[in-house]
Order: structure tokens, then C-alpha cells, then sequence
């Protein structure tokens, strides 16, 4: 018999679309900073040091730009410990078929080390592409400092590679 | 190489080399960024997700390509980075992050450069593409 093209059916909650979900705050850690430069191969002393950081105009140890991931991670686990809904949670991302698509930083500020920063959650929304073999969520995070309002804002794609279907 | 002050349109910054991408590298990664997801970590949790073996965390390969831009105009002139991922970087992969100003233009906050970021894998394909904002 023949079948209709399937409707593409995804993974992720939708009706999660415009939750917006205040996670647990993250201080900035030096030793923390210091490890993810390591991976990634940065060297600059203002990272490290903090009177080369004040020599170069920074207010001290400041963190690199993808830090801000850390941030947004690190405050999930703290949910995710203490029992709170997660936003991975909250979307039902499944990371058998989780793939990041884009990824994208807007910055008021700096990650310093000593900062205790907030960070907030919200569903943009989803959409399939390529004919529903990929389903897209977006997501934005605002990472702020109680003393100086917002230090950066996150724009992310996440993408469940859809498995193939038994019918 | 000029600086970005006096930097035009066309003109490329100083390229770097990221590599390679060791297990190792993802297994340090995945705790350093706090993104402990199996598939980049756990060969046996890749296979069963239907994929050959795990490969880098996009993030991971961000970092290097990212500092393209501020080794060459500092931290402070970072206003914006936004990547997408192209491709699956695998183990083994030696990542070419290269960047080119591509515009400079006035904003009411003042001046700025656009520049194209792109990362490709060593005798294969683009993994990344991106652009960066940088203030003057």
C-alpha cells in the first residue's frame, strides 16, 4: 500500500518553545580559566597573570572568548545537581543524535576571574531542514554580572540528526 | 601585517594551526569545558550512535580559530564571534584557522571591522566557518 511522505516527526519538546529558565549562577575560577586555555592552545599572559592582565587594561585575569560556554555548562550541571530543570532537559535534547550546528557570542563585557555570574535560558524555537532529516532548536543565554549587567549573550543551534525510523 | 587599526579590506591575519586532535585532547576538553557528552569521549557510545568513532567538540575547535582574531586584535577589540560547524572534525585532524577583514564600516557606537574566519581541515574539507565584529 502506498504511504503518504512521512510527516517529519522530531525529538525535541516543542511546546518548549519561549521557556525561559533562570539556571544557578557560576563563579569564575582562575585555575578553571587556565585549563580551558590549555586545550585550546591560548597563551596570553592576561589570562593568566593578573598584573600582566591590569598592565594590558584589563581589570584583572580576564577569561577568552569560548569561556562563556563554561559558564553556561557548568551552571546546567549546578541545576541538573540540585535537582532544577535544565534547558538540555527541558527540550528533551537526546545525545545519541546531538550534533551543534552554530554558535554565537555577543559581548557587553568580560569574563573575569572572582565574577559570580547569572545566567539565563530561553527557547527560541525549532525547525527541521533538509527535507526532516535535521531538527534544529535554537537557543539564547544571557550571561550577566550582578555589579556591571551583562557581560555576554550566547546564540545557539543544536541539531538532532534524525535516526531512520522502523515503520 | 598591519594592525587593525590600519587594517583594509582583503588584507589576511596571521593564520594558526590547531593539531592534531588527539583523544586525549577531547577527553581534557570535555572536562575543561564542562560539555561532557559521550559521543566525544566514549568510542563504545559513538559506535552504538550509529557513528564510526567519537570526534572533536565544535567548541574545541572554536577556541584556536577564535584566536586568529584576538592574538591579532586583542580581547578588548572583540565585540562579536559567531561560528557555524560544518563538518565533523575527526581524530587525527590538523585544523588551518584562517581570517580576512572583509568590510569596515561606521556604527553609532563607532567604527568597526568585519572579518571572515574560516577552519579547514588539513587535506580535507572546511569544518568551520565563521566571522568576528571588532571595535577600532
Amino acid at each position: 500500500m502506498d504511504r503518504a511522505p512521512a510527516t517529519p516527526r522530531g525529538l525535541f519538546d516543542r511546546s518548549t518553545a519561549g521557556l525561559r529558565i533562570k539556571a544557578p549562577s557560576y563563579p569564575v575560577e582562575r585555575g578553571r580559566i587556565a585549563f580551558l586555555c590549555s586545550v585550546i592552545g591560548e597563551t596570553n599572559a592576561i589570562h593568566f597573570d593578573a598584573s600582566a592582565a591590569r598592565a594590558r587594561g584589563y581589570p584583572g585575569i580576564v577569561a577568552p572568548p569560548t569561556f562563556a560556554q563554561v559558564i553556561e555548562q557548568e551552571s546546567t550541571r549546578i541545576a541538573e545537581f540540585n535537582g532544577e530543570r535544565t534547558v538540555f532537559n527541558a527540550i528533551r535534547a537526546d545525545y545519541r543524535y546531538l550534533l551543534h550546528g552554530a554558535e554565537r557570542y555577543d559581548f557587553a563585557g568580560y569574563m573575569l576571574a572572582g565574577d559570580e555570574l547569572t545566567v539565563c535560558h530561553e527557547v527560541v524555537g525549532f525547525e527541521f531542514k533538509k527535507g526532516g532529516v535535521l531538527e534544529m532548536a535554537y537557543l539564547h543565554t544571557v550571561i550577566e554580572s550582578p555589579e556591571r549587567g551583562p557581560v555576554v549573550e550566547i546564540a545557539r543551534t543544536v541539531i538532532h540528526r534524525l535516526p531512520e525510523r522502523a515503520e | 601585517m598591519p594592525g587593525p587599526l590600519h587594517a583594509e579590506p582583503g588584507i589576511g591575519l596571521p593564520p594558526l594551526t590547531f593539531g592534531p586532535v588527539t583523544r586525549r585532547m577531547l577527553a581534557l576538553f570535555a572536562g575543561a569545558s564542562g560539555d561532557h557528552n559521550a559521543v566525544h569521549i566514549d568510542s563504545d557510545f559513538a559506535m552504538e550512535s550509529g557513528l564510526e568513532d567519537v570526534f572533536a567538540q565544535g567548541m574545541l575547535m572554536m577556541g584556536p580559530l577564535t584566536r586568529v582574531v584576538t592574538d591579532w586584535a586583542g580581547l578588548h577589540r572583540l565585540e562579536s564571534i559567531s561560528v557555524r560547524f560544518l563538518a565533523i572534525t575527526p581524530v587525527g585532524a590538523v585544523c588551518r584557522c584562517e581570517g580576512q577583514v572583509e568590510e569596515r564600516f561606521e556604527t553609532d557606537a563607532g567604527p568597526r571591522l568585519r572579518v571572515a574566519l574560516s577552519s579547514v581541515i588539513e587535506g580535507g574539507a572546511p569544518n568551520l566557518s565563521g566571522e568576528a565584529i571588532v571595535r577600532l
